[in-house]
């Protein structure tokens, strides 16, 4: 569990520069230049682009409904009526895929906004107000931290009961913790900076100094983070839900089409080979996007180019 | 850090998936190569190969309740009367250690007359009245701590008047007492002397009178047994019996290919199914007694008090598609009543017809026009009880209602049914094979979740009450019948029981076996295996 602590290292060595206009108007030139220039970073953004369409248009654009049943039509192998075969059930995959794009993204999209918000505004107040305050708080974060994510949200489910509120929960507060640091790292850097001091020393209030000059400074790596953690959190969704948490049957996650079609592996692949590989792509695609996103927001690439 | 891991990751997950289906292959090619090797080798030595699913730590047969346990207790011990072996019959039960049995008029009194000069194995003498009445007042011994104690709460007092003469006297009258002195789980005998000089490890000592001999067990590997050249009723055909522990199935079926494994069991799936039965190598048996699957509805809470939602829900569920679509004819079929049609005194009353124009007129009638949405419902992560109740799920949403269901993990899934925390349960199960086990289990007032004397009626269901306890002491086997008949037609009636699916047990074994019974054919098995008797053996 040293992951968090290594990405702190990482920011923590990004001196942020002062935001003065011309630097912000080179950083954006910058951030789309990095952008056109990797490849590979511009066709994961038009990917996850086209899958969050795709997930929203799912009543519009799936070729079936993804829960009714048909058992004339089980285990079919992939045809031209179902372009990626049919499940246990008769139901066709590809919708079923279609739709469990939906829930990986929603979980992921909610869970990586509510532990954002509160994780990077645990950081930069625990890190400007410091003493006894940031020890509690980071304390407590690192007891949470101790439990690895998929066993803290196995626990909260059997605890809580299965649903799909208990698994935004058990999600949002492992990636907390990670985000806490990622805020409170840089933070602890710029309440030394002069123009922090002297907002301070004319007696601004905490959320003011926050708002205007903290959180401008560090949205870059939170937004990278952000980004990688869609990954996480859609792996561990798909993860409880293949141990049978989580979202409840009839409803469609890549998680739980996996374990369905797992037993019929060597029948019928195409049952749970078509959502894995659909789980794979988008958590690849976050990542790599998440890697262009930091190269982009990096200032020391700024100061190469400058 | 983490983005590196998650990449790692997911390649790893894809190329687990995309390795595992390539295996395919390399299986089906196996097929062909190597096959007489093996079956030559085992042949000379005459010795069969079982493949079991996992360890059998308890080899007690008071003990014993896995399949792989009973499946290995199954050789070793005899019980006082027996099934003819590979069928299920009550009313065909035969002697096994007894020669011959009577009752008194009123079914209060058993008395069983033992076959002479049957020999303990390992030297323990012959056997007589007193390790039979010993054998049962152990499994009745609360310090024993033998989970099946409670078939036995009816005993009064069992006595030896003399060496080959047993007498059970019972508080009540039992018809079918038969089933308890079986040979199967607490009615096997063992040899108290056996048991006490083997000390602390009695669970892996087992000493009976049956036809194989415990030879030695190595964990995660085998259990070997050898013939009983005494064994009373003849000397076993086959020198050995290997049971190797295999928890793969996929490592199962090459070696079942190859020759190496000649017993195994089956998966219980129409693909798989069709698979095997490629392999001309191999015979297929489907056996009863069937698991019998149904949802119990609890009639004491709304919305499933109002009989005609019960009623609804029955006629909602198209079984006929699920049986011959989904499970496949080969390891199901449909369900014949609420009793399975092998028991004694099964009524074979029918399942319900699937109309599900009709339950929507019901449902209206009750006045849920616009949908009915169920509390929500448990059920277990096992695949064999979620696949079902996915069906019933999507089924019953067809007609207007919604079902929500709940994954838990399998032993939650029972214990929250048994706490009376489902108003819909599905339960699937196979009983000792008599109507008064599963009428009094799951349909009698007593036996009702959530009461201190509770068993599995989770239905809450309690108008057969008398009809049951009249049949109980009811020495006439057709009136006994007559009355079962009538119990199961009420039951229908009340709509509390939606029988689903019969599900056989799916067995494998390579054709050079002779099974050497009931026509080289298991048609029924109680402990969900092969038997392997003093007949069983290997042809070239």
């Amino acid at each position: 569990m040293s992951e968090p602590v290594m990405k702190e290292t990482l920011f923590t060595d990004t001196s942020v520069p002062e935001t003065l206009p011309e630097v912000e108007q080179s950083r954006k030139n910058v951030f789309w230049s990095v952008f056109k220039k990797s490849k590979l970073g511009m066709f994961s953004l038009i990917f996850l682009l086209l899958t969050i369409t795709i997930s929203i248009l799912a009543p519009i654009i799936s070729p079936y409904d993804p829960i009714n049943q048909n058992a004339a039509e089980r285990m079919l192998p992939p045809s031209g009526d179902h372009w990626l075969g049919t499940d246990a059930f008769g139901r066709d995959i590809l919708s079923r895929i279609i739709y469990g794009s939906q829930t990986s993204l929603l979980v992921g999209f909610i869970s990586v906004l509510i532990s954002s918000l509160i994780g990077t505004a645990l950081g930069m107040v625990a890190a400007l107000k410091g003493g006894l305050l940031d020890d509690i708080l980071m304390r407590i974060l690192e007891s949470i931290q101790a439990i690895p994510m998929l066993l803290l949200g196995l626990m909260l489910l059997v605890a809580l009961g299965s649903n799909t509120t208990t698994l935004i929960i058990a999600i949002s507060l492992g990636l907390t913790v990670s985000c806490a640091r990622v805020a409170r790292g840089p933070t602890l850097e710029l309440k030394e900076k002069e123009f922090v001091r002297a907002s301070i020393s004319y007696g601004a209030s905490t959320f003011r100094i926050i708002v205007v000059h903290i959180l401008p400074n560090i949205l870059g790596p939170v937004l990278v983070m952000a980004t990688l953690h869609m990954a996480s959190a859609i792996r561990v969704e798909a993860s409880l839900s293949f141990l049978g948490l989580g979202i409840q049957p009839p409803h469609p996650t890549w998680g739980n089409m996996i374990q369905d079609g797992l037993r019929f592996l060597t029948s019928a692949p195409w049952v749970a080979v078509y959502p894995g590989v659909a789980l794979m792509v988008v958590v690849i695609a976050f990542n790599i996007f998440g890697d262009t996103l930091r190269d982009a927001f990096d200032p020391h690439i700024i100061r190469e180019r400058k | 850090m983490k983005r590196k891991i998650n990449i790692i990751l997911s390649i790893l997950i894809a190329a687990v998936i995309v390795l595992s289906g390539c295996t395919e292959q390399k299986q089906s090619g196996t097929k062909e190569t190597s096959e007489s090797k093996g079956t030559s080798n085992s042949s000379k030595e005459k010795a069969i190969n079982v493949a079991m699913s996992g360890e059998a730590e308890k080899l007690d047969p008071h003990f014993a309740s896995p399949v792989n346990e009973v499946t290995i207790v199954q050789t070793i011990f005899n019980g006082l009367v027996k099934f003819p072996t590979g069928t299920v019959d009550f009313e065909k039960i035969e002697g096994d250690l007894a020669e011959k049995w009577e009752s008194n008029s009123d079914a209060t009194q058993w008395t069983f007359h033992l076959k002479k000069g049957v020999k303990w194995q390992k030297g323990y003498g012959e056997l007589t009245s007193e390790d039979v009445k010993w054998s049962f007042e152990r499994v009745m011994d609360e310090k024993t701590g033998s989970p099946w104690r409670a078939d036995y709460d009816n005993v009064a007092n069992i006595e030896a008047p003399e060496q080959y003469t047993v007498v059970f006297n019972l508080k009540q009258p039992d018809a079918s007492f038969l089933l308890k002195v079986l040979n199967y789980h607490g009615g096997m005998i063992v040899n108290k002397k056996a048991i006490e000089d083997a000390g602390d490890k009695f669970m892996t000592s087992p000493v009976g009178t049956g036809p194989f001999i415990f030879e030695e067990y190595s964990p995660k590997d085998k259990v070997v047994l050898i013939k009983n050249k005494d064994f009373f009723k003849g000397e076993p055909k086959l020198e050995k019996v290997i049971l190797k522990i295999m928890t793969d199935p996929t490592a199962v079926e090459i070696a079942m290919d190859k020759g190496e494994i000649q017993l195994g069991l089956g998966i219980g799936d129409q693909l798989w199914i069709d698979k095997r039965k490629e392999n001309k190598d191999l015979v297929l048996d489907f056996t009863t007694p069937a698991l019998l699957w149904g949802i119990h509805l609890n009639m004491s809470k709304p919305p499933l008090d109002d009989i005609r939602v019960r009623e609804a829900i029955a006629h909602a569920i198209d079984i006929k598609t699920y049986v011959n679509k989904v499970v496949g004819k080969d390891a199901a079929s449909l369900p014949t009543g609420n009793v399975s049609a092998v028991y004694f005194g099964a009524a074979k009353v029918g399942a319900y017809d699937y109309d599900p124009e009709k339950s929507k007129e019901l449902l209206k009638e009750a006045g849920y026009e616009k949908g009915l949405t169920l509390p929500k419902q448990y059920i277990s992560t096992l695949n064999s009880y979620l696949d079902i109740m996915v069906y019933v799920q999507d089924q019953l949403r067809k007609v207007g209602i919604e079902m929500p269901l709940e994954k838990v993990e399998h032993a939650t899934y029972h214990a929250n049914a048994r706490k009376d925390l489902n108003n819909i349960a599905l339960y699937g199960y196979v009983r000792a094979p008599h109507a008064d086990t599963v009428l009094t289990q799951f349909f009698y007032g007593p036996s009702t979740v959530g009461t201190p004397t509770g068993v599995t009626n989770y239905s809450h269901y309690n108008k057969v009450d008398k009809l049951i306890e009249q049949a109980r002491v009811e020495l006439d086997k057709t009136k006994a019948k007559q009355i079962y008949k009538e119990a199961q037609e009420q039951i229908k009636k009340d709509f509390i029981y939606v029988p689903l699916v019969e599900t056989n047990t799916v067995l494998v074994r390579r054709k050079e076996v002779d099974l050497g019974y009931n026509q080289n054919k298991i048609k029924g098995t109680m402990i969900y295996n092969y038997y392997i008797d003093e007949n069983t053996d290997l042809k070239d």
